[in-house]
């Protein structure tokens, strides 16, 4: 069953973000929420990810397993990198493969987040939300702070799990949508109302 | 290597100059009852240990101090999850410990001396002492743990117990450390204090007591050295057992 919300309707305080919002996200494939700041993409992100409820309407299916990548990192400090990523039940290799190919040597990935610079922390939060077991990822700018060639190398990953799940991606980076082939939403007016529609890109 | 070997050398060099300041300051008073030399003060300890009594003594101090110090930090850590998970427990709770916290440690082993048999009094006055320091920093730690993480935690599906272990825990554990470290420092010099108040049998405040009574000034000191060193002892002990070294201040 895909993931959809039906007639949302949330707010901070007396801050309207959505009124009476509809989306029925696809089966599998990246979409990407695209607007100014504080339109409400991140928003949108935590109602899926059941971070925060609607005032109004619902979300299905309600207990939809999320990955998320935060706009902060997240990573237990206390935990070398590889164990952030092993923790949420990922299995040693499967979490060694994945910060390989996000380019952390043997060295790094035994290493705390404290002792990686922040574009290697991002990507280990970025192998964590993959390794996780999910039916839809919800990426929030995964890419800060990395430069062009190590998200290039990070979209393969996104692709492969997107062939079979829903991903949403959160990015203000257009080529970053691109590269990973997504349909775009722009969110333009707030607070956001009806049914949300992809065009592709 | 010579900054490891310049450390113990140091120490000796600053013991050895006490010592010498303190034999110096007995040998101009001239009176051993006002102020005794170290050596006769290390040759009394030496047959103090010689002893039977002296080792019954110390090791029902012992047990007496850490029975009420372990009591009081399982009460700490459960007062802490409590008050921080129930309001109305705090606004209770939260003055009463405030007030064991501030009170002077003599009003409450007078207090208890009537309430409580003797021989576990000490116990009870350790209890009493590092209860509000567990309390107060556990939940310190408890409120100061990353929301941030906690809500990583439940959009992953952590699960309580992994949450427990993996999040919670290691944010509250310098806080709990801290708290340990501090309150064994604590506990011990309250409970000695509560044995030379109410003189249970078979304890370190007891012949500290009756030295004193006996004007054995060699004696009374003897034991404050067995007192400070135990809690030297004891206090390294839990460091390695938090398994990290005392950190060095580095001029």
């Amino acid at each position: 069953m895909s993931l959809r919300m039906e007639h949302v309707s949330f707010a901070y305080g007396e801050t309207a973000v959505c009124r009476d919002l509809s989306w029925q996200l696809p089966q599998a494939g990246v979409v990407c929420l695209w607007g100014p700041s504080g339109c409400g993409k991140t928003t949108l992100l935590r109602l899926l990810a059941g971070l925060e409820k609607p005032k109004q309407g619902r979300i299905f299916p309600a207990d939809r397993k999320a990955a998320v990548v935060f706009q902060e990192d997240r990573l237990l400090p206390w935990l070398t990198a590889l164990e952030n990523v092993t923790l949420l039940g990922a299995k040693e290799e499967t979490a060694s493969r994945l910060l390989t190919v996000l380019g952390l040597t043997a060295e790094e990935q035994q290493a705390l987040p404290t002792a990686l610079s922040g574009g290697q922390q991002r990507r280990v939060a970025l192998a964590r939300a993959l390794a996780a077991d999910s039916e839809v990822l919800l990426l929030d700018e995964p890419f800060n702070g990395l430069d062009e060639t190590t998200w290039r190398e990070a979209i393969p990953l996104v692709a492969e799990y997107a062939a079979t799940r829903p991903v949403v991606l959160v990015t203000h980076v257009r080529q970053q949508a691109e590269a990973v082939g997504a349909a775009l939403i722009s969110l333009t007016s707030v607070p956001l109302t009806g049914e949300l529609c992809a065009e592709n890109l | 290597m010579r900054a490891k070997l310049r450390r113990p050398v140091v120490g000796i060099g600053v013991a050895a100059f006490w010592l010498c300041l303190w034999l110096l300051c007995s040998l101009w008073v001239g009176q051993e009852l006002l102020l005794p030399t170290p050596i006769l003060v290390a040759q009394t300890l030496w047959r103090l240990m010689g002893t039977t009594a002296f080792w019954v003594s110390v090791g029902l101090s012992l047990l007496r101090v850490l029975g009420g110090f372990a009591a009081a930090v399982v009460a700490g850590i459960l007062l802490a999850m409590l008050t921080t998970r129930f309001r109305t427990v705090h606004a209770l709770l939260s003055p009463v410990l405030h007030v064991i916290q501030a009170a002077p440690v003599a009003s409450f082993i007078i207090m208890a001396y009537v309430w409580i048999q003797v021989g576990i009094l000490p116990a009870f006055i350790a209890f009493l002492m590092v209860v509000p320091l567990v309390w107060s920093n556990v939940r310190q730690g408890i409120l100061n743990t990353d929301p941030k993480l906690l809500e990583m935690a439940s959009v992953f599906r952590l699960g309580r117990r992994r949450t427990m272990r993996y999040v919670r825990f290691p944010s509250v554990r310098p806080y709990l450390e801290a708290a340990l470290t501090a309150g064994f420092g604590f506990a011990w010099k309250s409970g000695i204090a509560a044995e030379v108040i109410c003189q249970p049998d078979w304890s370190i405040g007891q012949n500290m007591y009756a030295a004193k009574a006996y004007l054995e000034t060699a004696e009374v000191i003897a034991w404050t050295v067995v007192v400070v060193l135990l809690s030297v002892l004891l206090e390294r002990l839990l460091l390695r057992l938090f398994g990290r070294k005392k950190q060095e201040v580095r001029e």
